[in-house]
């Protein structure tokens, strides 16, 4: 799922004190799996918002909802009745939600909510961790299905730096394992080391963000 | 090996004399007065010295201007280059502008993290961020194609702009079974010189150099011990628990903790490991550093034996 | 807010876990007997039924404190809900402290078989630490 967490109140406070009437905004999907943007979170944090900008001084009527998609525009759109008297909208989506609500607001202002950080997987209750980066050019067939882009600190494709911790850790934090440790464990149970042996060329990333914003046409599709 | 970069490091590794390198780390500031006292220090001591770039992620004077800085002192810098900082753009066009200078040697480095910031001890650019566009071992590919006169896309150079390629290895560190395997890969897309992360403890180093001679490493790339001199017991407890790839003997941590002289014994000890991987079948010199210490080494070296230089 | 507030009245909510009290205690008529703060009782099946909105909530409508009263640790017949309920207050905490005001503002006790006057102990003890701020 796509990964997002609040930003700061103070910096929500700040964009939201000169509004007089805003619409939270949730969606469903992803920002709910992960606990920033779905309906409980949209809830919790109207009324945390009103107590903030109270003891500043503002008054700010904060009305909600939570789409059921915030990147599409057919779900976008149902909110078009509900927010047609605010001066603010502030989205707790992900980055295509934000811009999808800011595409059908214009010219009224949309405020990112959260900062989206990452593609992850929830590894246990209240955890998740970084799975895929999009770099355009999957390597999971050659890693055992452990990705060397998203989860080396400094998306290494031939083998783990001299940063490995003497317990297997990145260099970069204690609680997080080294991919490439875990990549040459998995490849040595299943008695495949030596198809690691062979040096991986630079890679093409012109397929990810890196090769310009991605636009993509299907003729079958359209 | 034949002489192709026209290094002074490559022909005496050829020349079967045992190496002497050592580390001239460039300054936090513009001081190249400060990189020329360093050079006083060590000129005449060692075949080549490394220049580090912006090691732990602090920023520092650039590699390629402190081993110029070296090179006009009359000393053969290594130019360390990481993948951290440029992409295969700006390192290509650097190690162009590097061969210009005169600079023929180079190690090629990930680099530490950007969270590095000096073990915490500075600021450091943790916002930092990252490239690596390429990794160490892309990174060796590219400078061995620059000497092949072939740029990484396949764009054809002319003059061809050889260099002698180096690489690290951390024998030890997790997963210990796949080092040998990177080594080779390091090897294989054209590293000639080898210099290994800090050794202590001599009998696993033994082991590991033993993998790798089974491999054949041993004959297509000269391997270079690092040696960090030990100043004290609490310096060799650090490594030991924080620095990957560092293995510390618990009797080496009692004996500096028992000394009466502790840098006394810390300068006996490297002496000793001198003489231990100098008698190593595959150890073709020695990597030594004195961390903040550099005043150590000339002695270091006379009393290892070691001198004069060719 | 307590500090805003023109009475001296001090509004605690207090959400309670009907297994966490005593018979005495099963209608929430006990609330009308608090001397000096104005007692709102909630009876729930468990704790855990207590969401972060719904503290918020309270908070901003005008509640100057919220206790849940909750079931021990290993008392809880939902066996992870007290404990959940507990996490909960510690995340309104943070929250709390997130806009400058005082985590103490909401609590939980955790105990079985809470008398009326327990309950109305543990309301006072709410209002105080909320005012102390």
């Amino acid at each position: 799922m796509i990964f997002a967490e609040w930003k700061p109140i103070d910096e929500l406070v700040e964009k939201l004190k000169a509004h007089k009437k805003v619409l939270l905004v949730g969606c469903a999907t992803c920002v709910a799996e992960c606990a920033a943007g779905g309906e409980k979170e949209v809830e919790t944090l109207a009324p945390l918002l009103s107590m903030a900008l109270k003891k500043q001084g503002c008054s700010v009527e904060i009305i909600t909802a939570t789409l059921e998609k915030q990147c599409e525009f057919e779900f976008v759109e149902e909110l078009i009745e509900k927010g047609h008297d605010v001066d603010a909208v502030m989205s707790l989506a992900c980055g295509i939600g934000v811009q999808a609500m800011a595409d059908l607001f214009d010219p009224i202002p949309v405020y990112p909510g959260v900062n989206t950080s990452a593609l992850t997987i929830r590894e246990e209750a209240g955890l998740w961790a970084g799975r895929c980066a999009a770099c355009g050019d999957c390597v999971l067939g050659e890693t055992f299905g452990l990705c060397p882009i998203a989860r080396c600190a400094k998306s290494l494709l031939n083998g783990p730096c001299g940063g490995t911790r003497g317990n297997g850790k990145c260099e970069v934090s204690e609680d997080t394992d080294c991919i490439w440790n875990l990549i040459v464990e998995r490849g040595d149970e299943r008695g495949q080391l030596d198809s690691l042996a062979e040096v991986k060329k630079s890679k093409n990333w012109s397929n990810s963000r890196h090769g310009g914003p991605k636009r993509v046409i299907r003729e079958d599709l359209r | 090996m034949k002489n192709l970069s026209g290094s002074n490091l490559e022909y005496t590794l050829a020349s079967g004399v045992f190496a002497v390198t050592a580390e001239v780390g460039p300054p936090k500031g513009p001081d190249a007065g400060e990189v020329k006292e360093k050079a006083a220090v060590l000129k005449g001591f060692a075949d080549a010295y490394n220049v580090t770039d912006n090691q732990t992620a602090v920023v520092r004077m650039s590699s390629i201007a402190a081993s110029k800085i070296l090179y006009d002192q009359g000393l053969e810098p290594i130019m360390q280059i990481v993948c951290r900082d440029r992409n295969r753009i700006a390192i290509q066009s650097d190690l162009l502008g590097a061969h210009a200078l005169g600079l023929r040697n180079v190690l090629c480095l990930s680099g530490d993290h950007q969270s590095a910031g000096a073990g915490g001890k500075l600021n450091g650019h943790p916002g930092a961020k990252n490239v690596f566009d390429i990794d160490s071992i892309q990174l060796i590919s590219i400078v061995k194609g620059l000497g092949k006169g072939i740029q990484e896309s396949g764009d054809p150079i002319s003059p061809a702009a050889p260099f002698f390629i180096g690489a690290a290895w951390t024998p030890f560190g997790p997963p210990e079974k796949f080092r040998t395997i990177r080594l080779k890969k390091k090897i294989d897309a054209g590293a000639n010189f080898i210099q290994t992360q800090a050794v202590y403890d001599i009998k696993r180093f033994a082991e590991a150099m033993r993998r790798a001679e089974d491999m054949g490493l041993t004959e297509k790339a000269a391997i270079l011990p690092g040696i960090i001199v030990p100043r004290s017991a609490g310096m060799l407890n650090y490594m030991n628990a924080n620095v990957p790839g560092i293995e510390v003997p618990d009797e080496m941590i009692q004996r500096m903790k028992d000394a009466q002289h502790p840098k006394v014994e810390g300068i006996k000890i490297t002496l000793e490991l001198v003489d231990a991987v100098k008698n190593l079948s595959g150890v073709k010199g020695v990597h030594l550093q004195a961390i903040e210490a550099e005043g150590l080494l000339p002695d270091i070296i006379n009393e290892a034996g070691l001198l004069p230089r060719p | 807010m307590s500090n805003q507030q023109s009475t001296d009245v001090t509004k605690v909510v207090v959400l309670y876990c009907q297994q966490a009290i005593s018979e005495g205690a099963k209608s929430t008529d006990w609330a009308q007997d608090a001397e000096g703060i104005n007692v709102q009782a909630i009876m729930l099946p468990c704790s855990s039924k207590v969401e972060v909105p719904y503290i918020l909530r309270f908070l901003e409508s005008g509640a100057d404190a919220v206790e849940i009263v909750a079931c021990p640790e290993k008392g809880c017949s939902f066996l992870i809900g007290s404990r959940r309920a507990e996490k909960r207050i510690e995340y309104v905490r943070g929250l709390l402290e997130s806009i400058g005001d005082n985590p103490q503002r909401v609590g939980i006790s955790r105990k079985l078989s809470q008398t009326p006057d327990e309950l109305i102990a543990i309301a006072k003890a709410r209002a105080e630490a909320a005012n102390s701020n």
